[in-house]
């Protein structure tokens, strides 16, 4: 169990939280942008757990599912609105918001 | 983790909290049952929420600091500051919210429901004594704002409004996150007193962590508050989401956020925070920069004011940045940030009551400056109180923001911080000129401006306008109250 150190997994969250950030800012299609976003939040979890066991205290697997509770309610509200995004427009590309201009 | 303070102790000292979250449950009950909602109760029901709530901050004024849910939230006078703001950015957007949502159309008791909850938000926010409770406060406010924003669902520009804040918003809270997940584990903790304790022995890869964790941080909050370059996203959110929930963004969240930050930056960086002292210096310096540049180009009102808004973010940043760098401790300018913030919620909810007037009774939402030409004749009274607010926005005397302005630069240059100071007073500078073109359209331009007959929001407006002016010729008293709750914070 011991095998695998602080680092390796930080190295893992961290590749997963830049995969979701570069997504985020990429990409054009509303739900792959927002499933970028749950990539980095995932990320955050996996650091959590390892800095947990890295300082042998229970809060950081505590705050991973405090961080799961608050994306489930993220991501009902993202998708509620992705679905309304796409009644009012019958679109979910990013390049296609663009009602206000100033 | 802080001391064992009881559980019933705890929720007495966070009674507004609390009062916040269970009336915003009881109105989202009420509003599934009582369909279509009786209106008035719905405003009434929230309004006397918040003026509660506000009374309950103001009773437990004098009382001395004390941690609540073990060590979770810290009552103290910057919480009570910062909280009162948030309330009062509340109110005022509560008091022209019912007549506007009924010009517009939306007739749902949600509405109020998640004024509180994201009220309930704001108040974890400045009550925080732990970064993971910053961070659950933070999204029961946003999760609140991303649905008020596109509360008016047939509305392409509200949604699209809604999306982009809830995608940023996001994606910032995610970036936030990590740096919390990064001090975690360099500090061994999140809570503020206990990372103010490990900051002054961090050394080799805790010192690497706390860096990262530090920089993130500072992009999530940057984000947050809008602060250049994380400043993108705020036009088109401000001009889409509904006014009334406009107002409440520029103020309300800016206030919980700033004092979020505040309580980071002052209470667990302490004497470290001058190593963070070069990125804020820099982030407050372009964000007085773009945001006053950005609104000279703007026509639509709401985009002006969110550009504005962007500014005095960098200008609540450059009295962080002054306290950084002054250190805390017997530092005279720490008041100032207090006091912008105060006045800041109050020219905000003057002029966005004149906004939210502009949408007429045939739900006509456009707030392009040209609608103001003629206002000076027509309706010499409101085009009084919003001249008020401008000016004080514009930081010209005998206005509160004219004191705040005055106080914040003999802060910034008491602390050594003239580059920043003059950076800031160019901008000030560029300010004064988008500030008075709505004064040259109301009263130098002929037209005819139609505004609702709304009391309420004429209300608002004059009482807005009364402060600014009272608090601009006597601020000693505010003044006094802004230091010590700034003060409070070291404990």
């Amino acid at each position: 169990m011991d095998s695998v150190g602080l680092m390796p997994v930080l190295v893992v969250s961290g590749v997963l939280f830049t995969l979701g950030v570069i997504g985020v800012l990429t990409r054009k299609n509303a739900l792959i942008v927002f499933m970028s976003v749950e990539l980095m939040l995932n990320a955050v979890n996996l650091a959590f757990v390892a800095f947990s066991r890295q300082n042998a205290s229970m809060d950081g697997h505590i705050f991973a599912i405090f961080v799961m509770a608050v994306a489930a309610a993220e991501a009902a509200v993202g998708l509620a609105l992705v679905i309304l995004l796409f009644r009012n427009r019958v679109t979910v590309k990013l390049d296609d918001l663009d009602r206000m201009r100033g | 983790m802080g001391s064992g303070t009881p559980i019933f102790e705890s929720v007495v000292l966070a009674a507004p909290v609390m009062l916040l979250a269970f009336m915003g449950v009881v109105l989202m009950v009420a509003a599934a049952m009582w369909r279509p909602m009786p209106r008035l109760a719905f405003w009434g029901v929230s309004c006397a929420s918040v003026a509660s709530a506000l009374l309950l901050v103001a009773a437990g004024a004098g009382a001395p600091a004390t941690e609540a849910f073990s060590g979770m939230l810290r009552i103290d006078a910057y919480g009570n500051f910062f909280a009162a703001v948030s309330l009062l950015a509340g109110l005022f957007s509560l008091l022209v919210a019912d007549s506007y949502m009924e010009r517009i159309g939306v007739r749902v008791g949600e509405f109020y429901s998640l004024v509180l909850f994201a009220l309930c938000g704001m108040l974890g926010m400045a009550y925080s004594n732990d970064l993971m409770m910053t961070f659950i406060s933070l999204e029961v406010m946003s999760i609140a704002v991303y649905v008020l924003c596109a509360i008016k669902r047939a509305d392409e520009r509200a949604v699209e409004s809604g999306f982009k804040y809830f995608i940023l918003g996001a994606f910032s809270s995610g970036i936030l996150l990590y740096g919390v997940a990064f001090v975690y584990g360099a500090t061994g903790s999140t809570s503020l007193p206990a990372i103010a304790h490990a900051l002054r022995s961090a050394n080799g890869e805790a010192a690497g962590f706390l860096a990262l964790g530090g920089a993130l941080l500072l992009v999530g909050f940057g984000f947050k508050v809008a602060a250049v370059p994380f400043h993108m996203w705020v036009a088109d959110v401000y001009q889409g989401a509904p006014t009334a929930v406009t107002a409440l963004m520029a103020s309300g969240v800016k206030a919980a956020s700033i004092a979020a930050f505040g309580r980071l930056v002052i209470g667990a960086m302490g004497d470290d925070a001058a190593n963070w002292n070069g990125a804020l210096w820099w982030m407050s310096a372009a964000t007085m920069l773009v945001g006053n540049l950005a609104a000279l180009a703007q026509n639509d009102l709401k985009r002006i004011f969110a550009y504005s808004g962007v500014a005095h973010a960098g200008y609540l940043l450059m009295a962080l940045s002054s306290v950084a760098a002054g250190g805390a401790v017997g530092n005279e300018g720490i008041g100032s940030l207090a006091f912008y913030m105060l006045a800041y919620t109050l020219m905000n909810a003057g002029a966005f009551a004149v906004l939210s007037l502009m949408t007429n009774e045939a739900g006509d939402d456009a707030t392009d400056i040209s609608r103001l030409a003629g206002l000076g004749r027509s309706h010499p009274l409101v085009a009084a109180g919003l001249s008020i607010c401008l000016v004080s926005l514009a930081g010209l005397p005998p206005t509160m923001g004219f004191i705040g302005k005055f106080y914040l630069f003999s802060a910034a240059i008491g602390s050594g911080e003239i580059g920043l100071a003059f950076v800031g007073a160019i901008g000030a500078a560029a300010g004064v000129y988008y500030y008075l073109r709505p004064m040259v359209y109301m009263y130098m331009r002929e037209g005819h401006a139609e505004l609702a007959t709304d009391g309420r929001a004429r209300l608002a407006l004059g009482l807005t306008s009364a402060l600014l002016i009272i608090f601009g010729l006597m601020p000693t008293a505010v003044l006094e109250w802004a230091n010590a709750s700034m003060a409070s914070v070291l404990g």
